[in-house]
């Protein structure tokens, strides 16, 4: 055989390794637990579960026959209460499949192709992502989870059940994310785009609700809204989508309806609350007028706005974007009766 | 499945349960055989057929060549498993490559040829496996190898899962052997392979895919001009990436089969501190370099037909050699660079080996380090998503970009230029040593903490689930 792949038993250094193991085992103990007490002192806690292509995935599998379904990005995550939901609809809970910072048309199309969709599907609208072409920032995730392998399925299962003994396992305790955060200046003609910070949390069945620290943590909840403006000002910022692109997103819309309408199926679209700057932001980019008003007005589907239901309307928004936890549930006991009103007057 | 997940955890955990039973050594034999299709399976169920096909084939084509002495048969029964195998690769790896290509030539002579769309799912692996049982093949029909006496340990060969993904690509008479006696891992070897398991995962997860990806993904995927200390950095970045998700990789499939009580060869050599490229060769995925010296290099004639046929020889080699990890041209002009690196030192050293000059420390820094920037500068074409992206990187680099966008934070700089600084000092202290000659002089407390620290890093990054560069190839 070639003289360099030769055959030999490896050497192993010569050194006390049971000790050495062992104190391994027992420091490392000791450094994680440690670790845990000061995230657990910052507030992170267990049974808070990062959203991951496979934990969608399994509510994605459960997304048949007449079973509700909910799209949009993190408003109809955090704002929906599902068991308020299937309280108020004396059914199931709906099945959540919003993405945070996503836009719901492509998970539209591809709930409208699957032929084992056949129940109402409720769709939120949030004017910057919604009407934009650009899939978002979690836009991969379907397709991921289609592809999910046996080893990632099993994977979730476990990292779940990590997440419900740990409570530093959270995107932002990463290292690689502390690292990220680390205040140092920026390099001259560099404009600072930070990574948005912990705004919720999330349970098994997909149920968001908005990051307590936003409520209690006045410092932590303008650094937020902070982030949620940063770039808003900036003459670079992205330009609104011409008429011309609703006029497509409408045809597009249409033909997804109709597909699952004809399975006995249904499409709802709802503009969840917003306030403060992030409104003037989306009334400034996005006129109701020229965006939801011609949805509305063209698309052959129910389609609430919340400002036009005195029901829907006065909900805090702590950091201009989203309910905290205990409205959330009050605005989902407020949406379904209406929704279900508005569906049932239009057959 | 990958070996930074709490599935491998889990599974590793059980395999190393089973190994130690008191059953007979063919019954644990069974129980690797299993969990290596299992673990391979574990990503796409169907693909464990493509290493049944594998292992058949060449289990029964080695019989046939050892049997057989007319050559012409010889090379027939040779010429079915190099088609097999690489049949096998070729559709699998290189179809789309080959259509695309077909139709740029038909192209040229006016002809418009739209080829069929090509989504065939790229098997993991592939590459490492399809050249492991080929060289089986090989070193019977070159009659440097018995075939095994037992399909059961050339099955094991084939589908041994530590190595089985991304290597080290292991010969049969490294591996075969060890599977005709029994082998349980002495408590010394599973705490040294334990330690070589926490340094890979730390290499990958910790420096691959927390300190170095971020930079290089964001310097790569960059549509336009770079200033140049971003387009330096990404590239340093991808250096390090590269290396620490291989070679982590590697660390971590020895660090395995070590606990389980095998010996599989090193695969790296602290590539950052070669003096030369024929040096970084004998450094860097050696088991690569050494299949295609001695499967490709040595059959095509090596040094032994004339100069010119020696050059000849050596690019043939390294184009192969680059095409053999991705079905692009990037991957072989990234090979046909590094040949190109191998003919000039060549050439070079035929005229000025033995001069007082070269043996100096100064000029051993200085070579070191230029080997050092071509191979860095080099990646550019292996990490470069096409051609135009990779001369506007370059372009970048050399300043000839103009001012260029700056699209890394200070951060992300500082965090690849220490891991870098560090990498290059560790890589030229161990050039001439062991990592085992080192630890064995090292006090046990200073090991138990540095151990623990890379523990308690890999914990902290929470496992990135990212896969191995490698595995793509």
């Amino acid at each position: 055989m070639p003289s360099s792949t030769s055959s030999s038993e490896r050497p192993v250094p010569d050194r006390p390794w049971p000790a050495i193991l062992g104190a391994v085992v027992l420091a490392t103990a000791a450094l994680t637990a440690a670790w845990e007490l000061y995230w657990r002192e910052i507030g992170f806690v267990t049974h808070d579960y990062v959203d991951t292509p496979s934990l969608w995935a399994t509510q994605r599998r459960r997304a048949t026959g007449d079973r509700t379904v909910l799209i949009g990005s993190s408003r109809m995550y955090f704002d929906v209460n599902l068991r308020a939901w299937a309280e108020e609809t004396d059914g199931p809970r709906p099945i959540q499949l919003s993405l945070v910072g996503t836009s719901p048309r492509g998970l539209l199309t591809e709930l409208a192709n699957d032929s084992t969709v056949r129940g109402l599907v409720v769709v939120g609208v949030t004017p910057g992502i919604f009407f934009r072409t650009r899939r978002g920032y979690l836009g991969d995730f379907p397709e991921r989870a289609e592809r999910e392998s046996p080893s990632e399925w099993l994977g979730q299962r476990l990292f779940m059940a990590m997440e419900r003994a740990f409570a530093f396992i959270d995107w932002d305790t990463r290292l690689g994310t502390i690292l990220e955060r680390q205040p140092i200046p920026v390099r001259e003609g560099m404009i600072l785009d930070r990574a948005v910070r912990k705004v919720s949390r999330t349970r098994p069945a997909r149920q968001g609700w908005l990051e307590p620290r936003i409520l209690e943590d006045s410092v932590y909840r303008q650094l937020v809204r902070d982030i949620w403006m940063d770039g808003d000002d900036s003459p670079d910022r992205r330009p609104s989508p011409p008429a011309d692109s609703v006029t497509a997103l409408i045809a597009e819309l249409d033909r997804d309806i109709g597909r699952i309408r004809a399975r006995g199926g249904d499409v709802a679209f709802v503009r969840f609350p917003s306030s403060g700057r992030v409104l003037e932001s989306e009334h400034r980019d996005f006129p109701r007028e020229r965006y939801w008003d011609r949805l509305a007005r063209e698309v052959d589907a129910v389609a609430i706005y919340y400002q036009d239901h005195p029901a829907l309307s006065g909900y805090q928004t702590p950091e201009w974007s989203h309910l905290s936890r205990d409205d959330a549930q009050r605005f989902t006991r407020a949406l379904v009766p209406i929704l279900m009103d508005s569906l049932e007057r239009r057959r | 499945m990958l070996f930074n997940s709490l599935t491998f955890l889990v599974f590793f955990a059980v395999v190393l349960a089973l190994h130690a039973l008191p059953i007979p050594w063919r019954a644990r034999k069974i129980n690797l055989l299993v969990a290596s299709y299992v673990f391979y399976g574990a990503w796409n169920p169907p693909f464990v057929v493509l290493l049944w096909i594998s292992t058949v084939l060449d289990w029964y084509v080695a019989k046939g060549i050892y049997r057989e002495e007319r050559p012409a048969r010889r090379r027939a029964l040779l010429l079915l498993s190099i088609a097999g195998n690489l049949g096998i690769l070729g559709y699998f790896k290189y179809g789309e490559f080959l259509l695309e290509n077909w139709q740029a030539a038909m192209r040229l002579v006016g002809i418009e040829w739209v080829p069929p769309e090509w989504s065939i799912v790229l098997p993991v692996g592939i590459s490492f496996y399809t050249f492991q049982t080929m060289a089986y093949s090989l070193d019977v029909y070159l009659r440097r190898e018995r075939p095994a006496r037992s399909f059961l340990d050339f099955a094991l060969f084939v589908t041994f899962f530590p190595q089985l993904v991304a290597g080290p690509i292991v010969r049969p008479a490294d591996l075969v052997p060890q599977f005709a006696e029994p082998r349980r891992a002495t408590s010394r070897q599973l705490a040294w392979g334990l330690g070589l398991m926490s340094l890979g995962l730390f290499e990958k997860v910790v420096v691959a895919d927390t300190l170095m990806a971020p930079s290089a993904d964001e310097v790569f995927r960059a549509a336009g001009p770079l200033h140049a200390l971003d387009a330096w950095i990404g590239v340093l970045a991808f250096s390090g990436q590269i290396f620490s998700d291989f070679a982590g990789y590697s660390t971590t499939a020895i660090g395995a089969a070590l606990c389980l009580g095998f010996s599989i060869t090193n695969n790296f050599r602290y590539p950052y501190a070669a003096i030369g490229f024929s040096d970084f060769w004998r450094r860097w995925h050696i088991s690569l370099s050494t299949w295609l010296r001695d499967y490709l290099y040595v059959p095509l004639g090596g040094n032994r037909l004339g100069r010119r046929r020696t050059y000849v020889n050596l690019m043939t080699t390294m184009l192969l050699g680059g095409l053999w990890h991705g079905a692009s041209w990037t991957f072989v002009a990234w090979g046909g660079l590094h040949g190109a690196y191998l003919a000039v030192e060549r050439f070079l050293t035929e005229r000025f080996s033995g001069s007082r000059l070269s043996s100096s420390t100064v000029t051993r820094l200085g070579l070191a380090l230029l080997t050092y920037i071509l191979v860095i500068v080099t990646w550019v074409f292996f990490r470069a998503h096409d051609f135009p992206s990779a001369w506007r990187l370059l372009g970048s680099m050399f300043g000839l970009a103009g001012e260029g966008e700056k699209v890394l934070y200070w951060i992300g700089i500082i965090e690849v230029a220490a891991v870098t600084a560090v990498m290059l000092a560790a890589h030229w202290r161990m050039r001439d040593t062991t990592l085992e000659a080192v630890v064995e002089r090292t006090p046990a407390w200073v090991i138990a903490t540095v151990w623990t620290l890379m523990v308690f890093a890999v914990i902290t990054t929470q496992g990135s689930g990212n896969a191995f560069i490698y595995f793509q190839f």
